[in-house]
């Protein structure tokens, strides 16, 4: 049975790429430290024997319970990665992109396990070629105030590709673009999630500008399917994955005040300046996805966002 | 004496190669190989062409002595079909009558169509027979009525000969368990809870939950391929002895629910099927079975595979082919 180390599987995108390896008969231990996951993420998992989790900060030493299991793939999903937490962890950010992701590159050498990197969209900053190809080599600040997340994730990418060259380790890249869904955490300063609360708290939605940025949105269900493939595929990469259908921020706030039937209307706020340096545009070029495995996203964002807006009414405390 | 098989590369036109083979047919397949894949017809002799090639269909008539034709090839994505109609017109409809000029002209007459139940859309009274109005309720639908009336003329004007096969809910895979759906884009309900078991789909959405049926969810006829295939060979065999045009539903007569299918598939594969209750899909019609007695008497068949052979089958199938033909 194949086991992976899942860090960060306490994690939004992590919690769900667990759900999908357990339902498909594989063995898990998820390693988290909680700062940005959520137990209630891996609920569901409580009492399947095929899940395990070690709650462990990455960036330290690791424990036993981890060092001594038996990994085919170590899968790297550790790092928070939201906006507000830019502002808040730019050191932990930092640590978990360079200390962390070396830590789970030695676990995969040791144990001759693939190792998963969950690179990201960000990679590419304010880029200036659309959509973006794996190609593109970016447009990012080293200084700005998302460069602790932009370079964090440039140099797990630098350090993945290090240990592939230098040692021959097995690796695998993914550049994950926007995702949204159930089990995001409400208030992190992403715009989906910001607008969903806003919408049923009948509070108004507070568009950045004018809100003609546009971003393209992948369910998480359809990310991790795509995640999965590239997993178990043969690519090192890194392939994107991401749904390439773009929305202005406009048309998102709108979508959401029909699906949750609220009362809220929209407004327009200048860009706070820790938002200095959002890209105005970004969207996947996911050919090589889709030719390599097949993969594309199956779930149009009108259907995510209704689930994600019974999630967040039934199990989010918006108050 | 052979059979020329269009798009029967494909999920039920291979199945339907494979059994005519067995059962010491001829068969030469035209395939265009967009959708189709070698491998499900193993050595099957094939045209990779496209059926609006009228001279090509000719040609291939007159060269392995055609007598007969099934009709597969088709566009059959529903939701596809109202966003991009004119492909559907063109390779549905037109391509059936580029089909049928060309067979004309080898002088084959007898003649096999693969349709649909959804020409029926949403069923006023219950079980759906041949007699049952037709009112298709999207373009896709749409273009099989076409082709059944269309093939009713040549009947007029031609002395065609054809037995238009309205499939329920195919589904399943051979029993040898070589063969079956491979189809990145199915919509069909099987290959979405056996791909979402695998993790190569998102959990499956059950649209509605709330219908009037006894667990809220939609019931389907869901009738195995294999039955499916051997409708086929008998409706050949029934042109060959000189039957007259006829329509036929292909169903068992009983309905599953989506929780049916969902929990049967549980227990024969011993996993969870991830999935999502969801709210109703505009379009689906709450109920939907077949009065298959029509088909009983006109071609002495009946289906004899189960629900629980169907997802035995394509439990089967898709654990072992989880990239589908090319693993």
């Amino acid at each position: 049975m194949t086991h992976h180390l899942v860090a960060g599987g306490g994690g939004f995108i992590g919690s769900h790429l667990a759900d999908l390896l357990v339902a498909r008969g594989d063995r898990v231990t998820i390693v988290d430290n909680f700062s940005t996951g959520r137990r209630s993420n891996i609920a569901q998992l409580a009492g399947e024997d095929r899940a395990t989790v070690v709650e462990h900060d990455i960036t330290m030493p690791l424990p036993v319970s981890i060092t001594g299991g038996h990994f085919d793939t170590v899968l790297d999903l550790a790092s928070p990665a939201s906006p507000d937490d830019f502002k808040t962890m730019p050191l932990e950010i930092l640590a978990v992109g360079s200390t962390g992701t070396r830590n789970l590159l030695d676990i995969a050498l040791a144990q001759r396990a693939r190792f998963f990197l969950a690179s990201t969209s960000e990679v590419y900053g304010d880029p200036l070629v659309h959509p973006q190809p794996e190609t593109y080599w970016g447009n990012v600040s080293s200084i700005g105030p998302r460069s602790c997340y932009d370079e964090a994730k440039r140099f797990s990418e630098a350090l993945a590709m290090a240990y592939h060259r230098t040692k021959g380790l097995d690796i695998r890249i993914a550049r994950i673009f926007n995702t949204y869904g159930e089990r995001m955490r409400p208030r992190d300063g992403r715009v989906v999630n910001t607008f969903v609360l806003q919408a049923l708290r009948d509070e108004p939605l507070t568009l950045h500008g004018d809100g003609s940025q546009t971003r393209s949105f992948c369910h998480v269900a359809d990310e991790v399917v795509g995640l999965a493939a590239v997993i178990d595929g043969d690519h090192i990469g890194p392939i994107n994955v991401g749904n390439p259908v773009e929305f202005t921020m406009r048309e998102l706030a709108e979508l959401v005040i029909e699906l949750s039937g609220s009362a809220s209307t929209i407004t327009s706020v200048a860009l706070p300046p820790e938002r200095e340096g959002d890209p105005l545009q970004r969207c996947p070029d996911i050919s090589l996805a889709r030719s390599s495995y097949g993969w594309e996203p199956t779930i149009s964002l009108r259907d995510g966002l209704a689930r994600m807006i019974d999630w967040f009414r039934t199990k989010e405390e918006l108050t | 004496m052979t059979i020329l098989v269009t798009g029967g590369a494909g999920y039920i036109g291979s199945h339907t190669v494979r059994m005519l083979r067995t059962g010491g047919r001829n068969v030469v397949v035209l395939d265009s190989m967009e959708f189709g894949h070698r491998a499900a017809i193993g050595d099957a002799e094939l045209v990779v062409g496209n059926i609006r090639d009228r001279a090509l269909v000719t040609q291939v008539c007159r060269s392995h002595a055609v007598t007969q034709v099934v009709h597969f090839a088709a566009y059959k994505s529903v939701s596809e079909s109202m966003e991009q109609p004119d492909r559907y017109w063109l390779n549905n409809v037109a391509g059936s009558i580029d089909l049928v000029e060309g067979v004309l002209a080898a002088g084959v007459r007898e003649f096999v169509f693969s349709s649909s139940c959804s020409v029926n859309g949403t069923p006023a009274t219950l079980p759906i027979d041949e007699e049952s109005p037709v009112a298709p309720e999207s373009v896709y639908a749409e273009t099989k009525s076409m082709v059944e009336r269309i093939l009713s003329w040549y009947g007029v004007t031609h002395d065609l000969r054809s037995v238009c096969l309205r499939y329920f809910n195919a589904a399943g895979a051979s029993s040898d368990g070589t063969n079956g759906e491979d189809w990145t884009h199915s919509q069909n309900l099987v290959p979405l809870v056996m791909k979402a078991m695998l993790g190569k789909r998102p959990p499956v959405d059950v649209f509605g939950t709330d219908y009037p049926t006894p667990d809220g969810t939609c019931i389907r006829d869901y009738i195995h391929v294999e039955d499916l295939a051997d409708a086929h060979g008998r409706s050949l065999d029934y042109l060959g002895n000189g039957g007259a045009n006829t329509t036929l539903d292909l169903g068992t007569g009983v309905g599953m629910s989506v929780l049916d299918v969902i929990r049967v598939t549980e227990r024969i594969s011993g996993r969870a099927v991830p999935h999502v209750l969801a709210s109703r899909r505009p379009g689906d019609p709450a109920v939907s079975y077949a009065d298959p007695a029509k088909a009983r008497t006109v071609l002495d068949w009946t289906t004899t595979r189960s629900f629980d052979d169907i997802i035995e089958s394509a439990w089967r199938w898709h654990s072992t082919h989880t990239e589908g033909f090319v693993a």
